[in-house]
């Protein structure tokens, strides 16, 4: 590892960077990488790579019947559970790839007075890792522009929602208690479902901040030369978008649900914990009827998180 | 999403959600003058940015006294869902209001007692009726006999009105 300081123009004479100028720089790269980042997470209708998240719901037990009198509790089914599988989540990496290092492509710095080209290395060490660290924080804010978080809310200040439609990727679902009466039995439906929450992916917006320092590379004939605004930020660009998907040093950018650091809220599946609500239903002299309806109280059966890891 | 910021300005509340401890949903403002209240869900980790800002405006001990209230309040509301749905069913009887069956039940229980079915709930009448000041009070004892050897509700009601 070779994080290098770069040196900048001074009004005519060569200097090194301050912490603060490579912050500076550090958080372009994080911007660049806004504008188009390279793995890209998409909500599709079914089948993402992501993997699947189960919601699961109380439904009614089956309506029990009898000519000559109501059937006992110990004999009508219990509420039975339905499951909604979601894998709306599609991971969708990007095809990259970056020019090769001429010698003279990366920043220059001093070393015992000598100025030298920074290496791939050196420039990834200096640039694009702490840009990376930062993306994958577990923090949602403009450092990690470019990156996915879980939101209850379809819109959320400084995010875009991903599908652009509000199309949820995951919504937990319990049963409407108030749909069930024993003066219907045999006529309500079995599964009555109301939405408790729904969950839908958000793309962190970037910030485009100014750096105070563009940094100097070596032309063809020897001379130094102050990197043009948009060389530098495509140099910075196409590097992270490689790095994040093609790192060989544990550098990629990796997203699943079930390592990783959180992003964004997490994704709770409850249903009701009772063990059913025995009712029953005279409909005539020779038609009785009960069932057991969904009853409890809410808990929280599962929580899926959204994590980001470096790979 | 969690902020300093947001949490300075917007936060309402914050509980776990599991026995485990380790997932905690955290309520706030949509805005700092909106009555709507955004849920997220965050896991009880204190190297992750967002616990520990939650941990600046909701300590720990908070976090553990909020859940049992929490659960205190959930479970209250499912007992009261219980009992009304009880008394819909006629299964329990609202003695203070006029619109229960609580009457017509307890006019038949006393007009139309059945030895049989209703022996026990005689019995538990008669110790009722004990506990009423009246009888409490009452230092006749062929008056408080005749409430233990009555064979039927409306003959309690009547040793007990004989009393007074």
């Amino acid at each position: 590892m070779a994080v290098r300081t770069p040196l900048y123009n001074n009004s005519g004479n060569l200097q090194e960077m301050t912490s603060g100028m490579i912050d500076e720089l550090i958080d372009q790269v994080v911007f660049q990488y806004s504008t188009n980042p390279s793995v890209a997470l998409e909500v599709v209708g079914s089948g993402g790579s992501l993997g699947t998240i189960a919601d699961t719901r109380l439904q009614a037990g089956t309506v029990s019947t009898s000519s000559s009198s109501f059937p006992n509790e110990a004999t009508t089914q219990e509420p039975q559970e339905v499951t909604t599988n979601f894998a709306k989540i599609n991971e969708a990496n990007a095809s990259t790839s970056i020019v090769a290092d001429t010698g003279r492509t990366f920043p220059v710095y001093q070393s015992s007075g000598d100025i030298y080209a920074m290496t791939l290395t050196d420039f990834r060490d200096t640039f694009i890792h702490p840009a990376i660290n930062l993306l994958v924080s577990g923090s949602t804010g403009t450092q990690q522009g470019g990156t996915y978080h879980i939101s209850t809310s379809a819109s959320v200040a400084g995010s875009t929602e991903v599908s652009g439609s509000s199309t949820a990727v995951f919504i937990d679902t319990r049963a409407d208690t108030s749909a069930y009466s024993a003066g219907t039995i045999g006529d309500h439906a079995l599964d009555n479902p109301t939405t408790v929450t729904s969950f839908f992916l958000q793309r962190v917006n970037g910030s485009d901040t100014a750096y105070s320092q563009t940094p100097l590379f070596i032309r063809g004939d020897g001379d130094l030369q102050v990197y043009p605004e948009a060389t530098w930020e495509s140099l910075l660009l196409e590097h992270v978008r490689h790095v994040a998907t093609s790192s060989t040093d544990g550098f990629k950018i990796v997203y699943s649900l079930s390592s990783g650091t959180t992003r964004g809220s997490g994704m709770t599946n409850t249903i009701l914990n009772g063990s059913g609500n025995y009712q029953q239903r005279q409909v005539s002299s020779s038609d009785y009827r009960a069932q057991e309806f969904p009853d409890g109280v809410a808990s929280t059966a599962t929580t899926t998180f959204l994590r980001i890891n470096k790979a | 999403m969690i902020t300093g910021e947001i949490l300075q300005k917007q936060f309402v509340t914050a509980h776990f959600i599991d026995n485990e401890r380790t997932t905690i949903e955290v309520l706030t403002r949509e805005s700092a003058d909106s009555n709507n209240q955004i849920s997220t869900i965050i896991e009880y980790d204190t190297n992750h940015p967002w616990c520990q800002e939650l941990l600046k405006v909701c300590d720990l001990d908070t976090l553990h006294e909020n859940t049992w209230n929490k659960i205190q309040s959930d479970r209250n509301a499912f007992e009261q869902s219980v009992l009304r749905i009880a008394k819909e069913q006629g299964l329990v009887y609202d003695t203070n209001k006029t619109e229960t069956k609580f009457h017509s039940a307890m006019m038949d229980f006393l007009f139309n007692y059945k030895e049989t079915e209703e022996k026990e709930d005689l019995f538990v009448f008669k110790l009722a009726s004990f506990e009423l000041d009246v009888v409490k009070n009452c230092k006749n004892k062929e008056q408080k006999a005749a409430i233990r050897k009555a064979q039927s509700p409306l003959e309690v009601v009547k040793a007990i009105s004989e009393i007074k």
